[in-house]
């Protein structure tokens, strides 16, 4: 039982609370949920700025490190005169800031082997935003491992790809990548609104997952209505992919590997 | 047949173009398109594309249409073939 709204709660929220299929419940839901997001820069900053402004009650920022001024074509929760100051707490400052309602907790510290399981944990549902494929299979098997969704949000250049994964049910980012893909670099072409524009579209994908957005309607249920609670998919076993060199967007239907090592056992 | 191949991420930089349209035999698999592809292309898609023992690498997502696809899956006249390099950016 979700507790209901304050007046200043509805009072915030009040433009997204007429959304169809959302509405007070679901705002109690995203004010009792916790999301882990991993790291906080171009994208994993982006979706943090949007899961505030939608009022996810507690958020845990994970990423080491300080500001450096090559960031800031795309770090929206910095400054120029945070550089070389810490990247998760000025992202903390500018969050609380900007909707004191909400929690906050500051990692300083990149996800790893030894923090990956305790960080999931305290989490309902996972923001993949690192830079770094062994950041993003670490999360991965923790998230499978523990029954938690996991949205991965990725770029590079002008392309974004996202992939929602659901534990038991639907392929995982081991499914696809089952070890480290050589050939990725830690450094590529970026623009702030192609790294923002995952950020945005990882957000909604969480806020529907966490808010009860993602309920699709079976065919065979007739009709869908907009005024159905519930109505809403995230990208259940299908990945976005969306370039936007020439804004063309298409979904790719995924198929879990049978014999994945992280997900084969959690079938539902 | 006529193959149209869609590249994304890195190995649309390597191939130089976004997408191409290639002539394969009748029921070539996506093995041999790889392959194919890998003749017309320089080092660096070849580095790519190919694992050490020169095999398709398995750390690229295929798909034919919009479902992803294993390298065994023969082709049709016709179909669309997107090569999806890894992509991690944050």
């Amino acid at each position: 039982m979700q507790s209901p709204l304050t007046p200043d709660d509805r009072a915030r929220y009040e433009w997204q609370l007429s959304a169809a299929g959302f509405g007070e419940e679901g705002q109690a839901r995203l004010r009792s949920s916790t999301v882990l997001i991993s790291r906080i820069g171009g994208v994993g900053g982006t979706l943090a700025y949007e899961l505030a402004a939608a009022g996810v009650g507690k958020l845990i920022l994970a990423h080491a490190g300080n500001l450096r001024v090559d960031d800031l074509n795309r770090q929206l929760l910095m400054s120029d005169a945070g550089v070389d100051q810490s990247r998760v707490e000025q992202a903390a400052r500018r969050l609380r800031a900007f909707n004191p309602s909400i929690h906050i907790e500051t990692v300083a510290e990149n996800v790893h082997e030894h923090n990956v399981d305790e960080l999931v944990w305290r989490a309902d549902a996972v923001a993949s935003c690192a830079p770094l494929f062994a950041e993003r299979l670490l999360m991965n098997r923790a998230a499978v491992r523990q029954g938690k969704p996991l949205v991965d949000c990725a770029m590079y250049e002008m392309e974004i790809q996202l992939l929602t994964v659901i534990p038991g049910q639907t392929p995982c980012l081991a499914c696809l990548y089952p070890q480290e893909p050589p050939a990725w670099r830690r450094r590529f072409p970026v623009f702030g609104a192609v790294a923002g524009t995952a950020g945005c579209l990882g957000a909604m994908e969480i806020i529907k997952v966490l808010s009860g957005l993602d309920a699709p309607v079976a065919p065979s249920a007739g009709e869908a209505r907009l005024d159905e609670p519930g109505l809403g998919e995230a990208l259940r076993g299908r990945m976005l992919i969306g370039d936007l060199r020439t804004l063309k967007f298409r979904t790719m239907q995924l198929r879990r590997d049978p014999k994945c090592a992280v997900c084969a056992k959690h079938s539902k | 047949m006529r193959v149209t191949v869609h590249y994304f991420a890195q190995l649309r930089r390597a191939a130089g173009v976004a997408s191409e349209t290639v002539m394969m035999e009748p029921d070539a698999t996506l093995a041999q398109l790889i392959q194919r592809l890998v003749q017309g292309h320089g080092d660096a898609f070849r580095a790519m594309a190919l694992d050490g023992a020169d095999q398709p690498q398995r750390t690229l997502l295929y798909a034919v249409g919009d479902d992803q696809a294993d390298l065994d899956r023969l082709l049709r006249d016709g179909d669309a073939v997107t090569i999806l390099a890894p992509m991690a950016g944050g």
